[in-house]
């Protein structure tokens, strides 16, 4: 009998950590975090009981470093490693290695890992249980080239290249044609050898428009294995993961049945202990709905929360109760589904910009706390967004009675987020729940690729009017306690101006509010670049009905700018942190970044050269034309009245002109070497 | 806790809605013209305005108040001085020059812009008096002065009118200088002949790169005069007069290179008001200010009550009034306006004796307390006739006349109605100094009513003709008559005094608690001290 859990390490960061604590803590067992160097400050840190630092940044240092986690595990006193998802969840020898080291491995047996890990040999074994399997062929090392081009043609295209160690979407490759099929196995082969360590690949039928359903199965160590019904991921970008829902929305009764038949018996063929996901590709539809075998996740999934949502059973706390030795607590016929779930994802990448990443500080991460509304976050208030990790943020759940409830309620909850720091995708996110094909429930691989304006959703015209207004009339009332009302003027024309630029547009956007007896004129002029004055000449969008009311909380605080645009009132929150500005009025959020208000010529050199400061000659030229120079550089060497002179580079630039040569009498204020400044990158 | 005034006011009278549809069509046309001069051009055609702007721009030039608003801090209020200056004459109106306080790096400025869009920038005489008027409130209120230079000179054709009261204003910026009040010029375009003084004689000069031009004689004059062949960059250019001249103290690269170093500049100043400040927490009146619009009599004839102004000006509509139940057509106490003490006289009818009396000893007090006085003046005059004459109105309407003249506290005038006669003397006119002198639309100005004025003129008219023994035919004399009457009536408008700079400005009556405010607030830079050197005060 395994002794009962006191303190678990969690062997892990981000939200999977937090969402571990929680578990513990509700069933009374203390909490040990690690963290990395740049994870010193995050969440999951501070609310475990102790924390270990694992000198380091890289993943390999750290949350990888299995010997490292175990003595930790051993010096903060914990009795149990959870390893999360990712990391090393489903390495088999450091579960063995936790074994080894008297600790209790919060997840299967080794032997399972380890028999789940090769995907041939899983196939195998799915076979072996009865389990059907997508048409495929191993391609063992060594193959022949007409042999692989052979044993391809008998799986058919288009056909899907994986690596046999991979997972995540790393060494995968969608071949259409047998012509390029030679050179995509050996780019997949490259790309599973430096993921994975492991060249190996094979080649599956690829099935396009395909559902990708998998079924939650626990098992314990009395024999008895159970599903907690399925969840259907289809909705993936890049082979990830985005949208996923308990229960699938598309499989018919039969095919469910037989899905989670299947599943428990292929765990119950390796005597599967804890959590486990079976994953089936479903294709076709109604009567003619068939399955297949994809893989089997031998961990608890990111998207476990809808199957908690739906059954109300805390998977959790069912893997430390499966770790203590205890039976399940369930029955098959004692878990009961109720209801729909959604689970969005919410990554620091832009999808409107080819999923650039975000990196920098989440000043604020806020939700609602609605009763229907899960949010899973690894990030809190001043987060480090860095690009060491997974970019996942949070993870919003919403549970509904129906799937079109489930799917408002997470639309909402995602428009509501705070979300002030960098770039996410929380508005596609949002598009794609409110898409009327997701909502009818076509839902399939290549939902994105059909979909692509969800990526990057159009704002409401008149929202962005009001989000400009607002972040312009907050820039522009800094008083907090003016006697007189801010901005006021006696006469119009006199206007105020903010630039900023919108994230995720490429102009700069200038709000000129021209105030006047009461009256309050806005014109928002784009310009291609930040153009300061420019703007002032163009004609812009013309608002003349606009009002907006300011009323500050605390100094610090958000300005609140209650806009009105076409007698529509929206309550805008400002916050502002340095240069960026955030602008939310619970259905609609941007962000900005505000330019300066008046150009920065601190580094121009005036005429764009060197100048010399007295009179005299010229006892040295060190540059010639073409050379590019640094700010401070020296260029020309003087000598006046037996002292020398050092004429410096006054920016960064490239030389166009040398005016002097050596032994030259030069004038004072003379120029002498003129210089192109470099234009900095602007990003 | 001083006494609160309590309304009468009927907001349902007819009479309310007459006055406040009066005044806001009143308020409509100022707004007409507002428009008008903020979009630049300065003629009566539109579309030749826009050709004119367009070009202007079309150099990377912005328009005078687009400057000051960059120049301005963010938040900043900007009160505009004159605006409407040069109406009902032949110049334009606005008199191609913008003139305000507003605050830049945190110090109040006066902030006076040449228009370069109203006849190249080129002053007239009105644009010269509305100058002077900017430099005066920036001298006796002891404000920064930063002039916003882009201007064609002297309009030569109305040379003779320029000459005299142009020199004065480069006199007036070199006397702010020695008076320690900072002068900054910042030149956008032509500065040039007496122009050049501009420049010449502030404290700080910034010139644009490839826009400023600054010389005595241009090309043609040089070339005529010692015939020299130059160009203007050496003859005037902004890196000329950065490198070699050194009238410029800093060279800019663009307008709003320009602004930023006028913004620094005035940042390291270190410029401190020397007034005491406000004295309370600002608190708004009990009563709305809208409801002024229905108050103010827009026909003048029709007297209203200085406490219903009051009750929605001072601060919580606290009043602490002085002599109550004597000389009650003066009314005379203390309040707050948005936390600044003042000190008010309201006229409430007719000046008597007793009002003089009153208002010459509160004037004296509050020049022992250092506070400013606001005038709020509806006022036809001083009681005449003989019952009055015999009582010594004269003496009387001196000593106020006196007090007035020698206050040492600053004086705010509003003019909300009427201002005829001496009564406009008494109650801090135009030519009496006040601080700052403003009007709400309704307002009226001349020496007596209009049609008094006409039937003294009739009366003088027919004792002529009956001492040079002709026959008097009122009736031939009827029209003569009328038409000075409506002479008179065009001529005692706000917008005709305003035109002339009698005040500083219209302002619209629901402004008033905020104008007041900019003013005091604008005062209070300078020290804010009594006098107790007063005339002869005759008994």
């Amino acid at each position: 009998m395994t002794p009962r859990i006191r303190r678990i390490l969690i062997a892990n960061r981000g939200e999977i950590a937090s969402r571990v604590i929680h578990t513990a803590r509700r069933l009374g067992i203390e909490t040990v975090a690690v963290h990395s160097d740049v994870d010193a400050a995050a969440p999951h840190v501070a609310q475990a009981d102790r924390s270990v630092r694992l000198p380091g940044v890289s993943s390999a240092d750290t949350y990888l470093d299995g010997e490292q986690l175990i003595a930790a595990a051993l010096a903060a006193g914990a009795d149990a490693i959870h390893p999360g998802y990712g990391f090393l969840s489903e390495n088999p020898g450091f579960a063995r290695a936790v074994g080894e080291a008297g600790l209790t491995w919060i997840g299967p047996t080794p032997e399972s890992i380890e028999a789940m890990a090769l995907k041939v040999e899983a196939k195998r074994i799915a076979a072996e249980a009865g389990v059907p399997l997508v048409p495929g062929a191993e391609l063992p090392r060594g193959l022949s080239d007409d042999d692989a081009v052979l044993a391809c043609a008998t799986v058919g295209y288009p056909l899907l290249v994986k690596a046999s160690a991979g997972g995540g979407g790393k060494g995968m490759r969608v071949v259409t044609d047998p012509t390029s099929l030679l050179a995509d196995l050996q780019s997949a082969r490259r790309e599973a050898a430096s993921a994975f360590g492991d060249d190996t690949v094979f080649v599956e039928r690829y099935l396009a428009g395909a559902r990708h359903v998998e079924v939650q199965v626990f098992g314990d160590r009395y024999g008895t294995v159970v599903h907690l019904f399925e969840r259907e991921c289809s909705i993936q970008r890049r082979h990830q993961k985005v949208v996923e829902e308990a229960p699938s929305p598309g499989v018919t009764a039969g095919v469910r049945e037989r899905l989670h038949d299947a599943a428990v018996s292929l765990s119950r063929a390796i005597a599967y202990e804890g959590a486990g996901t079976v994953e089936f590709m479903v294709f076709g539809e109604g009567d003619d709905q068939e399955f297949y075998f994809l893989e089997m996740n031998t961990r608890l999934q990111v998207e476990h929360p809808v199957t908690e949502a739906i059954t109300g059973i805390d998977l959790v706390g069912w893997q430390i109760a499966v770790a203590q030795g205890e039976p399940l607590p369930l029955a098959q016929d004692q878990i009961i589904a109720s209801g729909h779930a959604i689970e969005a994802r919410l990554y620091a990448e832009d999808p409107a910009h080819d999923y650039r990443p975000g990196t920098g500080t989440m000043h604020r991460f806020g939700h609602a706390a609605e009763p229907s509304l899960r949010v899973d976050a690894g990030v809190t208030d001043g987060s480090v967004i860095t690009p060491h990790y997974d970019p996942m943020l949070a993870k919003v759940i919403a549970h509904g009675a129906s799937r079109t409830e489930a799917a408002a309620v997470l639309a909402d909850g995602l428009s509501r987020l705070t979300l002030h720091g960098p770039a996410t995708n929380r508005d596609s996110l949002a598009a794609i729940v409110r898409s009327p094909a997701f909502l009818a429930g076509a839902t399939t691989t290549s939902f994105l690729d059909e979909h692509p304006d969800l990526l990057a959703p159009v704002a409401c015209p008149e929202d962005e009017q009001r989000h400009a207004i607002a972040l312009a009339v907050a820039v522009c009332e800094p008083d907090a306690d003016a006697r007189v009302h801010p901005g006021w003027r006696n006469v119009p024309g006199v206007p105020e101006s903010v630039t900023a630029i919108r994230r995720g547009g490429s102009d700069a956007t200038t709000i000129l509010v021209d105030r006047g007896r009461g009256r309050l004129g806005i014109r928002i002029a784009r310009t291609p670049d930040i153009p300061f004055t420019a703007a002032f000449a163009l004609e812009g969008e013309r608002i003349e009905d606009a009002t907006a009311d300011v009323a500050r909380g605390s100094a610090d605080g958000p300005t609140i700018v209650t806009v009105s645009v076409g007698g529509v009132a929206a309550r805008c929150t400002v916050a502002r942190y340095g240069d960026e500005v955030f602008v939310d009025d619970g259905i609609h959020a941007s962000a900005w970044t505000l330019a300066p208000r008046f150009p920065d010529h601190s580094r121009d050199a005036v005429g764009h050269g060197a100048v010399t400061p007295v009179p005299g000659t010229i006892t040295g030229v060190q540059v010639a034309q073409g050379d590019v120079v640094e700010a401070g550089r020296v260029l020309v060497v003087l000598e006046a009245m037996k002292m020398e002179h050092s004429i410096r580079a006054d920016a960064d630039g490239v030389v166009t002109r040398v005016l002097v040569e050596v032994g030259q009498s030069v004038d004072a204020h003379a120029l002498v070497v003129e210089i192109e400044p470099v234009e900095e990158a602007t990003t | 806790m001083a006494p609160v005034l309590r309304t009468h006011v009927d907001l349902r009278s007819e009479e309310y809605a007459a006055n406040r549809a009066a005044l806001l069509a009143a308020l409509d046309d100022i707004d007409a013209l507002y428009a008008g001069i903020a979009s630049g051009g300065g003629t009566a055609d539109p579309e030749k305005n826009a050709r004119t702007v367009a070009r202007h721009r079309g150099r990377g030039k912005l328009l005078p108040r687009e400057r000051i608003g960059l120049l301005l801090d963010r938040g900043s209020p900007f009160l505009e001085l004159s605006p409407l200056a040069g109406w009902g004459t032949d110049d334009a109106v606005g008199a191609g020059l913008v003139t305000g306080i507003g605050r830049v790096s945190g110090v109040e400025c006066v902030i006076s812009g040449n228009d370069p869009t109203v006849k190249g920038g080129s002053q007239s005489p009105i644009t010269v008096t509305k100058a002077l008027r900017a430099m005066e409130i920036a001298r006796v209120n002891r404000l920064p002065l930063i002039s916003l230079t882009e201007s064609g000179g002297a309009d030569l054709t109305k040379q003779v009118d320029v000459f005299n009261p142009g020199g004065a204003s480069f006199r007036n910026l070199t006397r702010l200088s020695a008076a320690g009040i900072p002068t900054i010029t910042l030149v956008f375009g032509s500065s040039t002949a007496g122009g050049a003084y501009v420049p010449g004689m502030s404290d700080y000069v910034v010139l644009q790169k490839d826009a400023a031009r600054v010389y005595l004689g241009g090309p043609p004059l040089v070339k005529m005069a010692i015939d020299e062949d130059a160009d203007d960059e050496s003859l005037g250019g902004a890196e000329m007069h950065a490198r070699v001249s050194g009238l410029a103290d800093y060279l800019a690269l663009d307008e709003a290179d320009a602004l930023r170093i006028g913004r620094d500049i005035v940042g390291h100043l270190g410029w401190r008001k020397a007034g005491p400040g406000p004295a309370a927490i600002p608190r708004p009146p009990l009563y709305d200010s809208e409801e002024l619009l229905g108050i103010a009599s827009a026909d003048i004839r029709i007297p209203f009550e200085a406490r219903e102004v009051l009750a929605r000006v001072l601060d919580a509509s606290e009043f602490d009034e002085f002599k109550p139940l004597y000389g009650t057509t003066l009314v005379t106490g203390w309040g707050h306006v948005n936390g600044y003490p003042v000190g008010v006289l309201a006229n409430n009818g007719i000046l008597f004796s007793e009002e003089a009396h009153k208002g010459a000893q509160f004037i004296q007090l509050c020049n022992r307390m250092d506070v400013p006085i606001l005038f709020l003046q509806n006022i036809t005059g001083f009681m005449v006739g003989t019952r009055y004459e015999q009582g010594g109105i004269i003496k009387d309407g001196a000593k106020l006349i006196n007090a007035v003249s020698n206050c040492g506290v600053p004086m705010i005038t509003l003019m909300m109605g009427a201002s005829y006669g001496a009564g406009n003397y008494g109650m801090a006119g135009r030519a009496y100094d006040p601080r700052f002198i403003f009007s709400w639309p309704n307002h009226r100005i001349a020496v007596m009513g209009p049609k008094q004025l006409a039937g003294v003129l009739t009366i003088v008219a027919r004792q002529k003709a009956e001492a040079a023994g002709q026959e008097w035919d009122e009736e031939a004399f009827a029209p003569i008559r009328d038409a000075f009457e409506q002479q008179v009536e065009d001529e005692s408008t706000a917008l005709f005094a305003t035109g002339r700079l009698w005040d500083d400005g219209i302002i619209d009556p629901r402004d008033t608690r905020t104008v007041l405010t900019l003013a005091l607030s604008a005062v209070h830079s300078a020290p804010v001290a009594g006098t107790d050197a007063f005339g002869v005060f005759r008994m």
